[in-house]
């Protein structure tokens, strides 16, 4: 609690921080405050390393929740610096979110690789990045995979085709049913003898 | 660029012995020099983190040793230590000092690995030939352990899958002593080889500042002069437990990073040779989750990191209450090292030399692409 009350208070004193159990120091933070906080913390907090950029999709609160995971070595301290984003996707046909998070690789030049995956895979707009494109797929048209809302069994039945199994190939489903029915009978008998 | 010449753009990889895995380079070329290149991945995408959305932990757990390929037990272990993280389990001891234990069995034949591709990438073949042949011997004593040779599926979480066969730790113990008399044979042949000393001295230069900026990990960093190492500065499993140094050293060149592993792969020895003599003889384990496979992770978020041979390797993890994880995010090492690093410090240096240098910087694309 000390690094909190001694070192990121007086910084930030309006921000609310939490400490898990882990140690890991949480804070949330609006997207508009986003650069300056992070600024501060990697200048004079001397959060050195920008470990990822991590989101998680939160499909029935509406919002993509990014962190941004810090370290520092001079302190030995993990901190995520949380902003909430709405998911709404632009009605261009873009695939991307209408809210925007600026782009950090000034800071810290690794983020460009993360920036570029959250723009693909989540479809966050972002501001100010330098390689915006392709990183892992080709001609993607859906919506971002990695969403909630892709449905990958639905992506998976569209586009390939599912092997014929061997002719004398077993129904799981029926053989299943069988052992199940066979256990069953087998504590009933158990259970009789029992009595 | 001298006037007359023209740049020539070539693809170094996915197809070229050279290279780590699938991924490519493209370069731009004036001569033999490099000029400009980018690093290219996407041939090896199988969405793991979306996989796991949608699986139980039993499921899970087979799926995360396959992000790496050549070391799948720090993500094993990363995955097993988000989950009791987030389930607030406490895990029997042995089961810690069998996780150590492996783990560094892991980081040996991962330095084996390294080591070949290193010979390999400078034309020296006799070094992939030896290090497969004494990495064998670890897969063996691998096999006897979890049943698999290269993916275990061992560590699980609640402790590892099952207890030490008889006589397994005199048998590590034994092959130990046979890695001991090899260090020497490799000084000859590799660490102290003319050849290697004259192509890698100096070759792929990263300067301290550049190592903080990109925020570079593992023997990269450590051969840039600074100490750092998850395993002292976050210890997990009984890592506070037994004595290890962290070698450094100042060059930051291919033959430094070079040095660096050799001195590790020496301390890892030291770790099991430990390791053995604390093992305890009793004990259980592992924990069962409750509920086994329908077992619910409680909600919440966590972020856990394990030193593998390659640096750190770091897992987001966020779970809504039910038995599959919301979201789980994979950052290793070759992320950070492959995509923004490697670009920097092909500038100036030789086509030849790009082999050498990618396989020094430790990358592994299938844990860019997961």
């Amino acid at each position: 609690m000390s690094f909190i009350d001694n070192r990121l208070k007086p910084l930030f004193p309006n921000s609310e921080f939490t400490i898990d159990e882990q140690g890991i120091i949480k804070v949330e933070v609006t997207v508009d405050n986003l650069i300056t906080v992070l600024t501060r913390l990697h200048s004079e907090l001397t959060f050195e390393s920008l470990q990822t950029i991590a989101c998680a999709d939160w499909l029935e609160d509406d919002i993509l929740h990014i962190n941004y995971i810090l370290y520092s070595y001079t302190h030995n301290q993990t901190i995520f610096v949380a902003i909430k984003l709405p998911r709404e996707l632009k009605d261009d046909g873009s695939k991307r979110t209408v809210a925007t998070i600026p782009s950090v690789e000034t800071i810290w030049p690794q983020a460009n690789p993360f920036e570029r995956e959250l723009w693909e895979m989540f479809g966050v707009s972002v501001t100010g990045h330098s390689n915006l494109k392709e990183f892992f797929l080709e001609d993607w048209q859906d919506i971002p995979p990695l969403r909630r809302d892709f449905d990958t069994l639905k992506f998976v039945n569209d586009n390939f085709e599912f092997r014929p199994g061997r002719e004398d190939a077993l129904k799981v489903s029926v053989e299943r049913k069988k052992v199940r029915e066979r256990k069953a009978a087998e504590k009933a008998a158990k259970e009789g003898s029992d009595e | 660029m001298s006037r007359d010449n023209k740049l020539i753009k070539i693809f170094h990889g996915p197809q070229h012995p050279g290279i780590t895995g699938n991924m490519s380079v493209e370069i731009d070329l004036d001569g033999e020099t490099i000029v400009n290149s980018e690093t290219h991945v996407g041939y090896l995408h199988r969405g793991f983190e979306k996989l796991v959305e949608r699986r139980t932990i039993p499921q899970a757990s087979t799926i995360v040793c396959r992000i790496c390929v050549p070391e799948p037990d720090p993500n094993e272990e990363n995955f097993a230590r988000g989950i009791e993280n987030l389930a607030g389990i406490e895990i029997p001891v042995k089961a810690k000092w069998i996780r150590t234990m492996v783990l560094e069995m892991q980081r040996m034949t991962a330095y084996f690995l390294w080591m070949a591709g290193q010979g390999g990438s400078l034309g020296l073949y006799v070094n992939p030939q030896w290090s497969v042949a004494d990495r064998d011997l670890m897969l063996d004593l691998y096999e006897e352990l979890t049943g698999g040779r290269v993916y275990h599926m061992y560590i699980y979480p609640g402790g590892v899958r099952a207890d030490l066969p008889e006589g397994f730790l005199d048998k590590l113990s034994s092959l130990l002593d046979y890695y001991e008399t090899r260090i020497p044979e490799y000084d000859k042949l590799f660490f102290e080889n003319a050849i290697f000393k004259k192509r890698a001295i100096g070759i792929g230069y990263v300067s301290p500042e550049t190592a903080l900026k990109h925020g570079i990990v593992g023997p990269v960093l450590r051969a840039a002069g600074f100490e750092k190492d998850v395993r002292k500065y976050a210890p997990y499993e009984m890592y506070s437990e037994v004595e290890f140094d962290i070698p450094t050293q100042s060059a930051s060149d291919v033959y430094a990073r070079a040095l660096v592993r050799r001195e590790e792969f020496k301390q890892s020895i030291r770790i099991i040779r430990q390791v053995i003599e604390k093992m305890p003889k009793d004990g259980d384990f592992q924990v069962k989750l409750k509920g086994h496979r329908q077992f619910k992770i409680p909600q919440g978020e966590t972020w856990v990191r394990t030193e593998s041979s390659r640096g750190e390797v770091g897992y987001y993890m966020a779970s809504d209450g039910t038995e599959k994880l919301r979201r789980m995010q994979v950052k290793g090492p070759s992320m950070v090292h492959a995509m923004s690093l490697l670009p920097e410090v092909l500038k100036g240096a030789q086509l030849a030399d790009v082999a050498m240098i990618m396989n020094s910087l430790g990358t592994c694309p299938p844990e860019i692409e997961r």
